[in-house]
């Protein structure tokens, strides 16, 4: 085994076994190749296990829990293996967040992509927080909180300030009015109860002189919102008017003198006389009630009193949110919050707006916890009920339990087999289900590679954002077949149809479907099964070439998860550079002839060489880009001679490292962990159910779930600080 | 009708003009600034992908007043070249990978100067960042110690780089050896951080009561947490320390926070062409230092090994397989035409920087800016005599305007212990291989 293999499979194990057998692992900054042998012993210190002293114990709890679950007891394996505390990942977070409030926050589709790990990016390892990701989750926890509590408010509001009340460093009081009797400014403070437009007011009245009236302006926040000549008299005061917007909040409105004159020969004076400013509004009001507050509260505050209305609310409210029952002392924490808010404001909603922003940012929410009576115990033990269901929902669903799975936990039925299987059953029939396209059938397949993908314009100007959108959904829609058992997993590797829409159709020359995607036949066309999509064509190739090696290494990796080593330092690349002096394949053959190279190509190229039917965007075709005649046929690593892409995915569909390879991936995604060398086991288990079942999808969403793996966890030892 | 917010969440909604509008006038500078006191010193990183066409970016000549090179050409039609340093013979040995995977690798190193660990699991370690080095020590001034920017986001499926995670390929700032610092690439959402919590028209109560209610909840949090720490392993409890280091940042900023300190024009729009995306990012760069809102950017133009299509400047072909140019002659034009494009935007962003004065003194001369790639040439792969730019004066810790040639491959490292002690923060040596500051710059 190359030590850079060793030192990933034992990297794996480091959580766990590694820690447990006292081994550290490749931490250090630089690899050292000499270290792996103990990666070795690791493996097999973990197969070793199964038959060593405490095999016993822990198959007999898997034994116990599983009892009727045909995958709970598997001979050979005793390690469930755990997972790490699991940060939800940005869709988990998005859809969470609607499903407990009926809002999805716009900063939820800004927050920065999750890493990835084994292929996928919901793997507990890897889904860090950084910092900026923590700010993230504080301004959508405010974004939140304002969007369910906003309520609309039922008619503008006036607020009257006489100006002599109001004063100003300019001027004095007179009687009823305010004298500016200098250039200068009467502003009020008032307060906007929402954000838009308000109507400022001023009474006022001029004295003018040297046959000139005064210039006034109404200002807001300190700024002239109009000019206007008032010539009124002391008799027969006028309001002027103008209209702004403003920002909820303390604000001001006011009115200016521009044009004072005072002539000490003459006694001419022009003086500005304000009576009142007023400021109406917001204007343009909506009267119906928020829906996400109706929803939301769980009683009347004002009937039933604030803080018994904000404890009865969030019971029922951070329940659904952190996904278990909350103990009192728990929601105690929150209204202490509540207080702070209602109290700064007099406000029910001010104080409800903080102690959902605290359960939105609380770790119970953001994270999947399970917990462990002894974190620092191996002994496996059952997650919880209420722990398995948000396994079960995160799952199938990338989002929180709904209310009906919800229920089995708190009554506990969840963890009897039938139950469970029941809740699987309807699970994968609920449209929520279709997460298991956008998530996990997206990245085992990188049809989110192909949103990035380029192909060279001038070659293919075709090739643009509807193009590949189109392409990313045929291969979702032949997915959601497979989802819906109408066609098995071996069937995705030959299904003699797809669909297409009327960018895919002229692409692929079939007939156009009236509108939108309909399944069309693929008969006499020359392209059959998953690797006829143009969307797989697409993503394994360079924008202006074909590559054999991409797509030879995406069946190995994706379908096969026999991924080929990487080549030796010095010749990364240099495979895919030519001049063409002859066919892609022709060069190929060429380069393969060096040894170093052959033992890795061997595996790649006569896969890539098979699909060299199709161009860089899935076009059938019959010459290369050179002008090169195309030769598809090739010999498997095993002898097995074939030719084209049919016979490829016959050789792929009865591959038995196929669906071994769709266990691990799905098994992978559905714990969100690497996969341990103490799954093997499990995985041979699994798979075996799969390919007796027929290759139906369901059947192996349904050998995960009642593997041990996934009803089961265990602590880590604590590890002593030197 | 229109439903209006009864608790406003101010935002600057802005037109859909192209460019952010940068705020000139005097009078908008941060209160606390630069009349009396000397500017503040800045850091910048700004990184491009796949290495640079070195027979068309070196100057034959060294010192001052060198001959420009075709690459070089945009900096000199800025009138920048007598504000940048070209460094010449650098190395950054401690990047090369373990087998293949040179551009995770480089990328990963390209401010750590260490040995990112080869693995595409959870066991990722480097070292920590010059920028952020930096960012410890002179953060604590600003209300973000150092911001992170690119142009491309992470390719959300897949590993990365010949066993190398996409943890090193697409960050270059890193906190802690296994902490990398993700990128924002939407020039809104950065705008939406750096100002979106500034309402100029709050009173001084309203941003009180607005800073008790937000550390009231953050310290709910942060109890919250600690709580259910105590609950857990030790893996599992390592997670949550991440997340209190977050929180606290947080609530720090929050603290001290002292109201709005310049106006920020007009929030950019979210639709745009590569050229104008790295347009607008360049903007805020300029802008969130004028603004005093960071004074440590990195900045990445493209993730390590980009495949992006410059067909917009008549280039065929994906950038990282034209690197791969084995002497072609077609495609090493191709790739000086996107290594001068590259150039353009670095020459552009300088000129904004320096045509903004800071009481008598450019906003480029109080800067470093350091100008990269992850490998040397796209072909070769190598980490030796690395193409470096660093422009501005950083206070007078540098001497621009020069070609200054390097032997013996002197570790890049070097400086940034010279670019960490122009910044006022001490440094003996930095990285792997580092041995001290850097000669000839000043």
């Amino acid at each position: 085994m190359p030590w850079w293999k060793q030192c990933a499979s034992r990297a794996r194990m480091v959580s766990t076994l590694a820690l447990l057998l006292g081994f550290g692992g490749c931490s250090g900054l630089i690899g050292d190749p000499g270290e792996g042998s103990a990666g070795d012993r690791d493996r097999n210190a973990s197969g070793d296990q199964g038959t060593g002293p405490d095999a016993g114990v822990a198959g007999a709890d898997a034994g116990g829990l599983g009892a009727g679950s045909d995958g709970g007891l598997v001979p050979g394996a005793s390690d469930p293996g755990t997972v790490t505390l699991h940060r939800l990942n940005r869709v988990e977070y998005a859809n969470t967040v609607e499903d407990l409030t009926g809002v999805r926050p716009d900063v939820a589709a800004e927050l920065p992509s999750d890493d990835i790990g084994y292929g996928f990016d919901n793997i507990g390892d890897v889904l860090s927080v950084s910092p900026l990701l923590t700010e993230m989750y504080q301004k959508a926890a405010e974004e939140v909180a304002q969007k369910i509590l906003f309520q609309p408010i039922d008619e503008p509001v006036t607020q009257h300030l006489e100006a002599e009340v109001v004063g100003s460093d300019v001027g004095a009081a007179e009687s009823e009015f305010w004298n500016l009797y200098a250039n200068g400014s009467v502003t009020a403070e008032i307060t906007a109860a929402a954000d838009g437009p308000h109507e400022i007011l001023v009474r006022a009245w001029c004295q003018p002189a040297a046959g000139e009236f005064c210039q006034m302006t109404i200002e807001a926040n300190g700024l002239p919102v109009s000019t206007v000549e008032v010539s009124a008299d002391r008799n027969a005061p006028v309001v002027f008017m103008a209209t702004t917007d403003l920002k909820a909040g303390v604000r001001t409105a006011g009115a200016g003198f521009l044009n004072d004159f005072y002539d000490s020969m003459t006694n001419a004076d022009r003086n500005l006389y304000v009576d009142w400013i007023e400021v109406r509004g917001p204007l343009g009001l909506s009267s119906a009630p928020n829906p996400l507050r109706e929803r939301l509260l769980a009683c009347d505050p004002e009937a039933d009193g604030h803080r018994p209305c904000a404890q009865e609310t969030l019971a029922r409210f951070v329940d659904r949110a952190w996904r278990r029952p909350v103990s009192d002392l728990e929601i105690d924490g929150l209204l202490a919050l509540f207080d702070v808010g209602e109290k700064a404001l007099g406000d029910f909603d001010a104080g409800m707006a903080l102690a959902i922003q605290g359960a939105l940012l609380s770790p119970h929410f953001l994270f999947r916890v399970e917990l462990d009576a002894d974190p620092a115990s191996v002994e496996p033990h059952p997650v919880s009920p209420h722990e398995l269901a948000s396994r079960l929902s995160y799952f199938l669903w990338s989002t929180m339990p709904d209310d009906t799975l919800r229920g089995v936990a708190d009554d506990g039925s969840l963890v009897e087999p039938d139950v469970l299987r029941a809740q699987l059953l309807r699970m994968l029939k609920h449209e929520k289900a279709s997460a298991l396209v956008d998530n996990f059938a997206s990245q085992w397949l990188m049809l989110r590679v192909l949103d990035e993908h380029e192909a060279e314009y001038n070659l293919f100007p075709e090739f643009g954002d509807a193009m590949k959108a189109a392409m990313r959904k045929e291969t979702e829609l032949v997915f959601g077949e497979v989802l819906a058992g109408t066609l098995g997993l071996d069937e995705l590797m030959t299904a003699d149809h797809t669909y297409v829409d009327g960018v895919l159709a002229e692409h692929y020359g079939v007939a156009s479907p009236a509108n939108g995607f309909a399944s069309v036949s693929l008969a006499g066309t020359g392209r059959a099964g998953l690797l006829g999509h143009a969307s797989i064509l697409s993503l394994t190739s360079y924008p202006a070439r074909t590559s054999p090696v991409r797509r030879g290494k995406f069946v190995l990796e994706q379908l096969l998860c026999t991924p080929p080593k990487p080549p030796p330092p010095g010749v990364e690349g240099l495979v895919d550079e030519d001049t063409p002096s002859g066919s892609l394949r022709e060069r190929m053959e060429a380069h393969r002839k060096n040894p170093v190279c052959a033992s890795c190509h061997m595996q790649m190229d006569p896969i890539g060489f098979a699909l060299e039917g199709f161009d860089p965007i899935g076009h059938t075709r019959k010459t290369d880009t050179g002008g090169f005649a195309i030769d598809t046929s090739g010999e498997l690593p095993d002898g097995t001679m074939i030719d084209g892409a049919s016979d490829l995915a016959q050789a792929i569909r009865d591959d038995p490292r196929y669906p071994r390879c769709v266990a691990e991936k799905l098994f992978v995604y559905a714990l969100g962990r690497g996969p341990l060398g103490s799954d093997d086991a499990y995985l041979d288990a699994i798979a075996d159910r799969l390919v007796a079942s027929g290759h139906r999808f369901e059947d192996l969403v349904i050998a995960i779930v009642q593997s041990a793996p996934f009803l089961q966890r265990h602590g880590e030892p604590a590890v002593v600080s030197p | 009708m229109i439903g209006r917010y009864r608790m406003s969440r101010r935002a600057f909604v802005g037109g859909a003009g192209a460019t952010v509008a940068l705020p000139l006038l005097p009078s908008l500078w941060p209160e606390h600034a630069f009349a009396q006191a000397p500017p503040p010193l800045r850091f910048l990183a700004y990184y491009v992908p796949c290495g640079i066409h070195m027979p068309g970016w070196t100057p034959s000549a060294e010192g001052a007043g060198f001959a420009v090179t075709p690459i070089l050409q945009p900096l000199a039609d800025a009138a920048m070249l007598g504000d940048v340093l070209v460094l010449s013979g650098l190395a950054n040995a401690p990047a090369r990978p373990d087998g293949p995977g040179d551009h995770a690798s480089g990328t990963g190193s390209f401010l750590t100067c260490a040995h990112p660990f080869k693995t595409e699991g959870a066991d990722i370690a480097n070292g920590i960042s010059v920028d952020q080095v930096a960012a410890a020590a002179i953060g604590a001034d600003t209300s973000f110690a150092s911001l992170e920017l690119g142009i491309e986001g992470g390719s959300s499926a897949g590993g990365c780089d010949s066993g190398y995670s996409c943890a090193y390929s697409r960050n270059i700032a890193w906190a802690g050896v296994s902490t990398p610092l993700p990128k924002l690439t939407s020039p809104s959402t950065v705008f939406d951080r750096l100002f979106g919590g500034i309402d100029p028209m709050a009173s001084a109560a309203e941003r009180a009561r607005r800073k008790l209610f937000q550390t009231s909840v953050l310290d709910y949090v942060i109890g919250d947490t600690n709580k259910l720490a105590k609950k857990l392993g030790q893996t599992d409890a390592r997670k949550l320390d991440e997340y209190l280091t977050g929180l606290r940042e947080v609530e720090l900023r929050i603290e001290s926070d002292q109201g709005p300190m310049c106006d920020p024009g007009t929030r950019p729009p979210d639709n745009y062409d590569l050229q104008t995306h790295v347009g607008l990012m360049q903007d805020l760069m300029v802008l969130a230092f004028q603004c005093d809102a960071t004074r440590v950017i990195t900045f990445m133009l493209g993730n390590a090994a980009s495949g992006r299509s410059y067909d917009f400047i008549g280039v065929t072909g994906a950038h990282h397989e034209l690197s791969h140019h084995q002497d072609d002659a077609a495609k090493q034009a191709s790739l000086q035409t996107i290594d001068t494009w590259e150039i353009e935007q670095f020459a552009a962003l300088l000129a904004k920087l320096k045509a903004i004065d800071e009481s008598g003194t450019s906003l480029l001369d109080s800067t470093a800016a350091f100008f990269s790639s992850e490998i040397e040439d796209g072909d070769s792969h190598s980490h030796y005599n690395l193409p470096v730019l660093v422009a501005g004066k950083l206070g007078g810790a540098l001497r621009p305007g020069r070609h200054v040639r390097y032997p013996n491959d002197e570790p890049l490292a070097n400086l940034f212990t010279s670019i960490l002690r122009g910044l006022g923060v001490a440094n003996d040596k930095f990285g792997l291989d580092g041995t001290g500051p850097l000669a000839n710059l000043s």
